[in-house]
């Protein structure tokens, strides 16, 4: 009998650390965004479904370094990228260009889970 | 008369028939006995009865006259002369009975005599009675039947009977009895006697009628004739007889039986009038691959049954027969397997007709008008001898034909093109007409922005003139395929759409549209980097307060009017952009509006370097090009070498006295150096040699009046290394003073000459010669040398200062620059040298960093989330423990490193987050990090001292490092690629060791990161995302737990 409980403690431990290390996990992790603009690209003449994450996230590091309307409008959109590191670049590269109207404009109209874990981000790499 | 003689004799003397001699002969005699004078005589001349000529005789004399009249039946009878008396005479005369005379017809004979004397008298009457009897029964009676020449059924024929009577008398009541024969009709009112209709008078039909009396009286060698027609019965058999028959009676004649007449029926069947066709429907207009019901109508014009009738059916080779669809009078034909073609279609019985019907399909290709001829061969029995060949046309309306579906221009490719692109499309033509298209045309519309139109069929090249290409004749059923390849204009406008329309004309349908191949261009402006560029209007490197032309040239290479194009420049801190001229400023961007496609903005900028700088740091521009709807592009950074160096060629060695010198007196030199040049000085080494015929005085050097340190028992120029001065701006004049003595044991004129060598940027070495000055000396004797608490033997001259020296303080104090400096375009420069303080070991320099506020929270926050395995933590480590100051260094390296790994960091750490994201080396070897972190680690390296107190209250986290160690990693870094281990091995020396568990990781960090050493770059990049090092990690976590404990 004491073997048995034993045996349970032991897997109710493992249980609750594998329970905690997602919960840890999930705190920051983007959820998944509602479909996001067909081509936030459009106005540049390019299409974001050809590019992958890694050169969508590249080409909002080059837009992060203008100042221009234009490229903030950009980044804007770009928050509604599906992939939750684009739209992270996308939040950084408007805090960093002090489009942080714009970013609290976006989070306050989602107010979504995303957007939760989106401001969090963004505050870490402040 | 009356009878008054008889003697009159006739033989015979009853009856008579018809031909018999009747002789009559007179006798009489004169019984008076006168002469009787002008006796007459004559007798009569009955009917029925003919005279025979030459029989009457006178007394055996004839009496005829030369005519043959005999003048005894003349009227007044014959003239006999006289009679005399008792005389007799004899008259003979002679008659025929009459042919043909009634049966019981009274014949009376009688002579009468005359004379003058006598009245005339009468002979007895003989009566004789005619015995005559009708002959029909004759040969002349018969029964004939005549018909056509050849009688065939259904054809009428005449039944002729002639009654004729051969006898004496007449017949009376002729019946005949004649029945319609066997085979064949009477045709109502046909019946005659003698012409003459006899129905009226029968008051019934003939034919219904039996044994009429058609002649009520029929003389002697009369004839009635009693006809009636009628009609063959059809069909009937070849051969058949169609026998008439007829009884013959009358009154006085039984009745007897004609001989039969017949007719013998000629009967066969027919099938070659015109209502035996051969029909096709449709016969005319027929297309091919239309299908034709060919009906041979097989019609028996005959009179027979045409038995085992066989249709053949021949058709051309452009007719297909469709087996299984033919039907012989709409009933289907049983399939065959051979002879598919060869129908039985029995017996068609004379006057009914039978239908076959084949379907054939009509092949194709033919050409148009064609005609066909199916034909039909009609084989039947009984025998025609030869079969009866039916043809029909079937005249084909055949038409080339260029259906949509298979002719068009079809685009190949995306649609989306882009100016200068090549443009293929293929136009297909596929004749699927039955005939053949001639002349055929191919007419190209083309959008005028398309050049360089070229049509290939395979790979020839076809000629085109104008907008028109000659294909001749497309055969039915043949395919072309032809290629067009043309060329997007460049430069050309976005979202023009090219069409390039095609259409086919051909003599026979005319113009055929082929559809249109569309395409839209997709045009951008477009900069690159090899067009686009900066560049040094000359060679001249920059110098300080220079002004350095730079040309901006920007080039539209796309396709598309670029607009709003700026470049936003980056200029190192220690430049600033003074001027432009061919663009407008807006700050750090030069705007240059639009841009044509192809179209080339130059400018030419004036930037002026602010600071002092070493060689090794070129003044970088980095500039990034924009323009509406063009992703920003950057330019390769202009690196403008900058010649500003030092240069320490102009100093003075001086001595006092200048000229000479007692032995044994003190010389004070003074080595007063200048940076001459335009750039600071780094390190510079003075080493002054000392000649044997001075004696230094110790602890007496001196620069700027800054006491220094001898080393050991030599003076600190003469050490290894000599005196060294760091961060020499230009300007600055470091002063040495030292004092000697001059060897007492010269001779006087001795020549003494200092040297100093000034080292310094590690190549230049200037040598500065101080003026010769010569010994005086004389011979002296034991003194004291002021300075020293004791005497000395063979001292020669006065001491050279008159209070003693010690040192009282180590300290060392790094020149103040001579000039101020700006920091930044503009920016104050932020002194530091009032804030540092020595740290006890002068070897190493301390770091500091602090953390206000909530910095600790988002410090470990960041951390935890930046956790991604592998090395590449503690990357993030080094960014987040960063000093915030190293000794007395300038605080701008520290922040501009600090920024720049901010900025390089924080990418790599949204891109780690991305999945299976691969670090690749360009995510860390920049070149903004490669100047911040050789700057960096130069100022750090040259840095002494403990930073000074942060200001406000903060979580202090403090290190220190060795200079001279960090110098060398230095060297290492300057050739080590950033995506390698020294660079961040020689950072991590400035992380915080103060705590053990700092030290732990610091020194675990430096001993795991120098292990890669002998490793190339990719190692290290693999390492920083696969590698994982438990006891590294958990020093860091360790660090993390007591910062947390602290905050």
């Amino acid at each position: 009998m004491p073997a048995l409980l034993l045996s349970l403690l032991v897997v109710l431990a493992i249980a609750l650390a594998i329970a905690l290390r997602r919960r840890r996990v999930a705190v920051y992790a983007l959820p998944p965004a509602a479909p996001g603009p067909a081509n936030w690209l459009a106005p540049v003449g390019a299409d974001s479904g050809t590019l992958s994450e890694a050169q969508r996230c590249d080409l909002i590091f080059a837009v992060a370094t203008l100042e221009d309307d234009a490229s903030e409008a950009l980044l804007a959109h770009a928050l509604e990228d599906p992939s939750e590191a684009v739209a992270l670049a996308a939040a950084h590269a408007l805090t960093r260009r002090r489009g942080l109207e714009t970013l609290e404009r976006h989070l306050g109209q989602c107010a979504s889970e995303r957007a939760r874990a989106l401001r969090l981000l963004v505050e870490i790499l402040e | 008369m009356p009878e008054r003689l008889r003697t009159l004799v006739v033989s015979p003397e009853r009856e008579l028939e018809p031909g018999m001699t009747v002789r009559a002969t007179f006798t009489f005699r004169n019984q008076g006995g006168a002469p009787a004078t002008g006796v007459r005589l004559r007798f009569n001349m009955p009917e029925g009865l003919i005279y025979l000529v030459g029989s009457g005789c006178l007394d055996g004399k004839e009496a005829d006259d030369e005519l043959g009249n005999s003048p005894l039946l003349s009227r007044g009878g014959a003239d006999i002369g006289d009679v005399a008396a008792g005389e007799e005479r004899r008259i003979e005369i002679a008659y025929s009975v009459a042919g043909a005379i009634e049966n019981g017809t009274t014949v009376e004979l009688q002579a009468a005599l005359a004379s003058f004397e006598l009245p005339p008298v009468g002979s007895n009457v003989v009566r004789l009675v005619v015995r005559s009897k009708p002959q029909l029964w004759n040969a002349l009676t018969r029964i004939a039947i005549e018909g056509a020449q050849d009688p065939r059924p259904g054809s009428q024929a005449q039944v002729t009977i002639r009654i004729h009577n051969a006898g004496q008398s007449s017949a009376h009541d002729v019946i005949v009895v004649a029945p319609i024969p066997e085979h064949a009709s009477y045709l109502a009112g046909s019946a005659r006697v003698n012409g003459r209709e006899i129905e009226r008078d029968l008051m019934a039909p003939f034919d219904r009628t039996h044994a009429p009396v058609v002649v009520r009286s029929l003389a002697a060698n009369a004839s009635a004739v009693v006809t009636y027609r009628i009609a063959l019965d059809a069909p009937l058999p070849d051969g058949a007889q169609v026998v008439a028959r007829a009884r013959i009676g009358s009154q006085e004649t039984p009745a007897f039986e004609l001989e039969a007449a017949a007719l013998t029926v000629v009967s066969s069947p027919n099938l070659n009038d015109e209502r035996t066709m051969l029909r096709a429907a449709p016969s005319h207009g027929v297309r091919p691959g239309q299908r034709i019901t060919l009906s041979l109508t097989a019609q028996n014009a005959g009179s027979a049954t045409a038995e085992r009738v066989h249709a053949t059916v021949e058709l051309p080779e452009a007719l297909i027969f469709v087996r299984g669809a033919s039907t012989i009078d709409d009933r289907p034909v049983r399939e065959r397997r051979k002879e598919t073609m060869r129908f039985s279609l029995g017996s068609v019985e004379a006057g009914e007709s039978v239908t076959l019907r084949a379907d054939a399909i009509v092949a194709a290709p033919l050409p148009n008008g064609t005609m066909l001829t199916p034909a039909a061969t009609l084989e039947w029995e009984p025998g025609s001898p030869d079969a009866r060949r039916l043809e029909c046309t079937v005249t084909v309306h055949s038409e080339p034909d260029f259906p949509p579906r298979r002719n068009g221009i079809e685009r190949r490719g995306a649609a989306a093109v882009r100016p200068g692109d090549a443009l293929e499309a293929t136009v297909s033509l596929a004749n699927d007409g039955s005939a053949a298209a001639n002349d055929g045309v191919l007419h190209l519309r083309l959008e005028p922005a398309l050049d360089e139109l070229a049509v290939f069929d395979g790979a020839t090249r076809l000629s085109i003139e104008g907008d028109t290409l000659e294909l001749g004749t497309l055969d039915a059923y043949a395919s072309r395929k032809l290629t067009l390849r043309a060329r997007v204009a460049s430069p050309c406008s976005d979202r023009t759409e090219l069409r390039i329309a095609a259409s086919l004309h051909t003599r026979e349908l005319g113009e055929t549209p082929l559809r249109e191949a569309f395409w839209r261009v997709d045009s951008h402006p477009a900069f690159r980097a090899e067009s686009s560029r900066l560049e040094l209007s000359d060679e001249s490197v920059l110098r300080p307060n220079q002004l350095a032309q730079i040309d901006v040239i920007v080039t539209n290479a796309g396709t598309d009017t670029a607009h709003n194009v700026a470049l936003r420049l980056y200029v190192s801190p220690e430049a600033r952009l003074e001027s432009v001229d061919g663009a407008t400023r807006e700050k750090s961007s030069l705007i240059f509006g639009e841009l044509a496609p192809g179209a080339r903005a130059r400018a030419r900028l004036g930037l002026r370097l602010l600071r002092s700088l070493a060689k090794e740091y070129p003044v970088t521009i980095d500039a990034v090009l924009t323009a509406d709807a063009v992703l920003p592009v950057p330019l390769t950074p202009l690196t403008i070498a900058t010649a500003a160096e030092p240069d320490f060629s102009v100093g003075r060695l001086s001595s006092r006295p200048e000229e000479a010198a007692e032995a044994g007196e003190t010389v004070e030199w003074t080595l007063q150096l200048r940076n001459g040049g335009d750039g600071v000085a780094h390190h510079v080494a003075v080493t002054i040699g000392l000649p044997d015929s001075l004696i230094y005085v110790p602890n007496s050097t001196s620069v700027n009046d800054l006491p220094v340190r001898d080393a050991g028992a030599l003076p600190p120029f003469s050490a290894e290394g000599g005196i060294s001065l760091n961060e020499v701006d230009p300007g600055v004049e470091p002063t040495i003073r030292w004092l000697t003595v001059v060897h007492n044991a010269l001779h006087s004129g001795t020549p003494i000459v200092h040297v100093a060598h000034v080292r310094y940027d590690g190549e230049r070495d200037d040598e500065i010669v101080s003026p010769e000055i010569v010994v005086r000396s004389g011979p002296v004797f034991a003194t004291a040398i002021p300075g020293l608490p004791f005497g000395l033997d063979g001292l020669l001259g006065a001491a050279p200062g008159s209070e003693p020296r010690a040192i009282t303080e180590d300290r060392f104090l790094e020149l103040p620059p001579a000039t101020p400096v700006s920091d930044g375009n503009g920016a104050p420069y932020l002194a530091q040298l009032a804030a540092a303080s020595p740290l006890a070991d002068g070897t190493r320099t301390a770091t500091l960093a602090t953390f206000a506020g909530d910095r600790v929270t988002r410090t470990l926050r960041f951390l935890r989330e930046a956790r991604f395995g592998g090395l590449v933590w503690h990357l993030f480590a080094l960014r987040a423990f960063l000093p915030d100051a190293i000794g007395d260094a300038h605080r701008g390296a520290l922040d501009a490193l600090r920024d720049v790994l901010r900025e390089e960091f924080d990418r790599l750490f949204i891109k780690l987050r991305l999945p299976r994201y691969t670090i690749v080396p360009r995510d860390i070897e920049t070149p903004s990090l490669r100047a911040a972190i050789d700057r960096l680690l130069d100022e750090a390296a040259s840095a002494r001292g403990v930073p000074p107190e942060p200001p406000i209250t903060s979580i202090e986290l403090r290190g220190s490092f060795s200079g001279d160690e960090l110098h060398a990693l230095r060297e290492r870094v300057t050739s080590s690629e950033l995506a390698s281990a020294p660079p961040w091995a020689a950072l991590a020396r400035l992380l915080p060791d103060e705590t053990a568990p700092y030290a732990e990781y610091r020194g675990r960090l430096i001993e795991r990161l120098e292990s890669f050493a002998g490793s190339e770059a990719v190692e290290f990049v693999e390492a920083l995302q696969r590698e994982q090092d438990s006891a590294l990690d958990g020093a860091l976590d360790a660090m993390c737990a007591s910062l947390h404990a602290i905050a």
